[in-house]
């Protein structure tokens, strides 16, 4: 189970144009966007798409300025739920 | 809802919040109470381990693997963001072709040139290059052994190589691929400000206002910070980008001043820059006075070639570059000629787009950042076009403070904190001192307590001993250079000119070829003897940055099968080698306790690299975890902090200062320091009062790497490249890199998705070129110049749009090795070579 976190810069006036192109992609969950052409995603295994390939295709999609992840668990579908997760927002290793 | 079900909301969530959060943006109730929860995954962090920005992750890990990976929040640098190849990064360690034993080459049971790649023991594969390194030595002199290393070694086994070779061996034949890479910006820091490195910062990305891309292409090479760089273009009122290519490139997309200029004029263009800024008077006067001198350098330098070559016997100043003192009115009159008109005509940039340039830099009022990678390093003249964006700076004083920042990025983690501060090149020796000065050797001896006369000098008894990188090829291929030891990179890929010079030299039957490598790369296929390598987080390790940050991580995972990391396999094989092998009774002589000694013991077991301690255990983070560290538990002392330790005393006791860090600990404590660290407090801008603890209260800016404080401004002019295009050769050939692969990609295309993504090197084509020849989008063509052809297709509307007139490829593909194209040209003074300018023809295949 693939899902990554991915941070989105749109080019200068073109974030309808990012906008719509990465509603398009399979996988692609958009779940906040800011008022300067910020997305913030999320990029999962579709039917017809893998996670990481998607995520290769973002750089490259119409509009886009930068695609930055974030995060990414890779982790079995059949791991043990409570004593697995994969990451965490804040960071596991605060200090050092 | 089913478990899975729930699972997968739970990472979104997280991904969500962590992605927010990198954004710097707060979600309201995106993190969940039990996204704290780490339990079963062991974290620590890591500096990525591909290019120069030095991107730190985090890394999970569980049985023994990583599972997970994370943009570190924690880190200045990318401040929780990764890109694409740091996405994939855990995914090198495990491609499915990993070396795990050593290979020599063998027929009937014995070592043979012309045999086969068979399994041997580590014993038997030092015994046999052990064997072959005594008798080079004792033949062929101080340049009979050579080794070449890697920027992307860590810190320690750069010094390591250092000491083995220089004090070991006694041999300067050492040098990294970082001289393929920045040997062009170390030229230039060091005309012009006597120091290495530069002297601001990555936080400059955010003070600028005006961003000036000279010759890299940041979008695709160092992604975050462009990331970082488009965050303050869209966030930032009257910010500006200016791009400078020989071709469109993804960077266009966002620039407001972009500009196609003809190879090799970008002397030029910025000789007009400080022509405009003088014309105008809005130079820095109070700032020349303060803090510049003028100088000139010699011309008509010639390319680096063979001295057999034609361009070579043309050249009246061959190599020559001693600066001699000139006046401002000489300096203003130099760059007289580069007007506006004469400018435009030569590089075929409009005339308007380099006006407005000129006006950014020329602004009082505006922070200007330039910044440039392998445009300007990879150039036969580039430490001058390093230097003649300095003169700008310099002329308008906008130097050494937040935003205005003359930057050079660096393609390789530790090209900085390894290759320049080591000083792992054949004339350097560790913080920024050289092998040339008498004293600077004798200090070097000192520390590793060593006989005078140990470390030899540029010309000795048995001849001369400084060879550079493409030299070591050609020395391969005349005989002069029998033995040659490749660690870390994968130069018989990387290195111009192959079918002329590497394959010859490195096939050569008098020569004995080591490679080191994770994967059975190009070079390591064209090696006698592999030794398998652990890389990266399979090994503790310490890289430097572009912005002089150092950073450290623990060893996180086991190497596989039989591989040793880089600097076991340096020490281990020191102890093949007895002094009285490579060292002369009379320098024996000087230090009669040496006599008998395996190198191991007076290099590394020396009372001060084995003087720390180790047992299982010794290596934890502050949160309870433990981990390996298997060169330590081999050799029973803490082998990496004796090496840092011992390296360090050249940073505050050696002759020049400016480069000190901090203890070895500080470094598992932090994400990194930036040097000068004094009092544990690291230094962002250098030479400036309030800022670099170097300069006293009172200074204002001292550009102290200098005896006189003053920085040169130093004039050159426009010089024709080596090779331009004619009727035969009729385009330009420039070769670089895409976002997808790193370097050779010998470990990008061992990543599946990396490898489908783009798997095939192609040539990308102007479309009125490829309709000339009757190509079009996807034909196959044959790219041919004077030393070889590769065929391949053509690439009309992809991301890389070249003007007519010019081709670009890249050279990541094994199954295209570009470099059997290039011409072996190079800087005459920084002896890096000019990957970026020949001339080709392209027909249908």
């Amino acid at each position: 189970m693939n899902i990554a976190g991915v941070l989105i810069h749109a080019y200068p006036g073109a974030t309808e144009t990012a906008r719509a192109a990465l509603q398009t992609l399979e996988g692609v969950e958009l779940h906040h966007e800011t008022p300067d052409g910020r997305f913030i995603v999320t990029v999962e295994d579709g039917e017809n798409a893998c996670c990481d390939d998607t995520i290769l295709a973002l750089a490259n999609t119409p509009g886009v300025a930068s695609a930055a992840l974030v995060y990414h668990s890779f982790e079995s579908e059949n791991l043990n739920a409570s004593a697995e997760l994969a990451a965490t927002p804040a960071s596991p290793i605060r200090g050092a | 809802m089913t478990q899975s079900v729930s699972r997968r909301n739970f990472l979104k969530t997280s991904a969500v919040a962590a992605t927010a959060s990198a954004a710097g943006i707060s979600l309201p109730g995106a993190l969940p109470a039990a996204a704290q929860k780490t339990d079963a995954i062991r974290w620590d962090k890591a500096p990525c381990r591909f290019c120069g920005t030095g991107c730190s992750v985090l890394l999970g890990v569980n049985n023994g693997k990583v599972v997970a990976t994370q943009g570190d929040p924690d880190a200045p640098v990318n401040r929780g963001l990764n890109c694409i190849k740091g996405y994939f990064l855990a995914k090198i360690m495990y491609g499915k072709d990993r070396l795990t034993k050593p290979l020599l080459r063998k027929k009937d049971g014995k070592y043979d040139k012309s045999g086969e790649f068979e399994e041997v023991s580590w014993d038997e594969a030092f015994d046999i290059m052990a064997e072959k390194w005594v008798a080079a030595r004792k033949a062929k002199g101080p340049k009979g052994v050579g080794m070449f290393g890697s920027g992307q070694w860590t810190v320690w086994e750069g010094y390591a190589a250092q000491k083995l070779l220089k004090a070991g061996f006694r041999s300067n034949s050492l040098e990294p691929n970082a001289r393929h890479c920045m040997a062009s910006a170390v030229g230039a820091f060091m005309r012009a400000f006597g120091i290495d490195e530069p002297m601001g910062c990555y936080d400059d990305l955010e003070h600028a206002d005006v961003f000036v891309l000279w010759g890299a292409n940041m979008a695709e090479m160092h992604p975050i910070l462009w990331s970082r760089l488009t965050n303050t273009r869209l966030t930032k009122k009257g910010s500006e980008v200016h791009v400078l290519s020989t071709f469109e490139n993804r960077n266009f997309e966002l620039a407001d001043n972009g500009m196609v200029f003809e190879p090799q004029t970008d002397l030029a263009i910025a000789n007009y820059i400080a022509n405009y800024i003088i014309q105008n008077k809005a130079y820095n006067k109070d700032f020349l006075d303060g803090h510049v001198n003028f100088t000139k350098t010699p011309t008509d330098i010639g390319y680096g070639l063979r001295g057999t070559d034609p361009r070579e016997k043309a050249a009246t100043n061959r190599g020559k570059g001693k600066l001699s003192k000139i006046s401002f009115e000489d300096y203003a009159k130099s760059v007289e000629p580069y007007t506006l008109e004469y400018t435009a005509k030569l590089t075929k940039v409009p005339a308007e787009k380099l006006e407005k340039l000129a006006k950014a830099y020329a602004d009082p009022k505006k922070k200007v950042s330039s910044y440039w990678t392998m445009g300007f390093n990879q150039h036969t003249r580039g430490v001058w076009v390093n230097g003649l964006v300095y003169n700008i700076h310099l002329l308008m004083g906008k130097i050494a403070e937040p935003g205005n920042s003359p930057f050079s990025l660096t393609g390789q983690p530790s090209a900085c904190g390894t290759a320049r501060e080591v000083g792992t090149f054949t004339h350097r020796l560790p913080a920024d001192l050289v092998v040339k000065n008498p004293k600077h050797r004798a200090f070097a001896e000192k520390i590793w307590k060593l006989p005078e006369g140990t470390v030899p000098g540029p010309k000795t008894s048995e001849g001369k001993t400084l060879i550079h990188a493409v030299a070591m090829h050609r020395a391969l291929k005349d005989g002069k250079m029998n033995c040659f030891w490749v660690m870390c990179n994968n130069n018989m890929q990387a290195a111009a000119n192959m079918n002329g010079e590497s394959w010859p030299g490195w096939r050569n039957p008098d020569n004995f070829i080591t490679v080191s490598d994770p994967y059975p790369t190009v070079s390591a296929i064209a090696a006698d003897l592999i030794l398998p390598t652990a890389m990266w987080t399979e090994k503790e390790g310490a890289y430097g940055n572009a912005e002089r940050r150092t950073q450290f991580w623990r060893e996180q995972v086991s190497p596989p099968g039989e591989s040793k990391s880089d600097v076991w396999q340096i020490v281990e094989f020191s102890k093949r080698i007895k002094v009285e092998d490579v060292w002369d009774a009379e320098l024996l002589d000087k230090m009669p306790e040496h006599k008998g000694k395996t190198l191991y013991e007076v290099l590394y077991a020396n009372g001060q690299v084995d003087k720390f301690p180790y047992q299982k255990g010794t290596v934890k983070d502050d949160r309870g975890n433990e981990y390996n560290n298997h060169e330590s538990e081999d050799f029973g002392f803490y082998l990496q902090k004796g090496l840092f330790e011992e390296y360090r005393r050249f940073q505050y006791e050696g002759p020049k200062k400016g480069h000190e860090m901090a203890e070895y600990e500080a470094y598992h404590k932090s994400r990194g320091l930036r040097w000068p660290v004094i009092d544990g407090k690291e230094t962002l801008w250098r030479f400036r009062e309030g800022y670099d603890p170097h300069v006293a209260k009172g200074e204002g800016v001292k550009f102290y790497g200098k005896p006189d404080g003053r920085a040169n401004i130093i004039t050159a002019p426009y010089e024709p490249a080596a090779e331009p295009p004619d009727k035969e050769y009729d385009l330009w050939l420039c070769t670089g890199r895409v976002l997808e692969h790193w370097h050779s990609g010998s470990m990008t295309q061992r990543v599946p998705e990396l490898h489908r993504a783009v798997p095939d090197a192609v040539l990308f084509m102007n479309a009125k070129d490829a309709k000339k020849r009757k190509l079009r989008d996807g034909s196959k063509c044959k790219i041919q110049t004077r030393r070889g052809e590769l065929v391949t297709r053509v690439e009309t509307r992809g991301r890389n749009k070249p003007p007519e007139g010019l081709v670009f490829i890249a050279w990541f593909d094994a199954n295209r090795l570009v470099n059997k194209l290039t011409l072996d040209q190079t800087d005459p003074l920084s002896k890096e070579t000019d990957y970026k300018k020949c001339a080709c023809k392209v027909m249908k295949a």
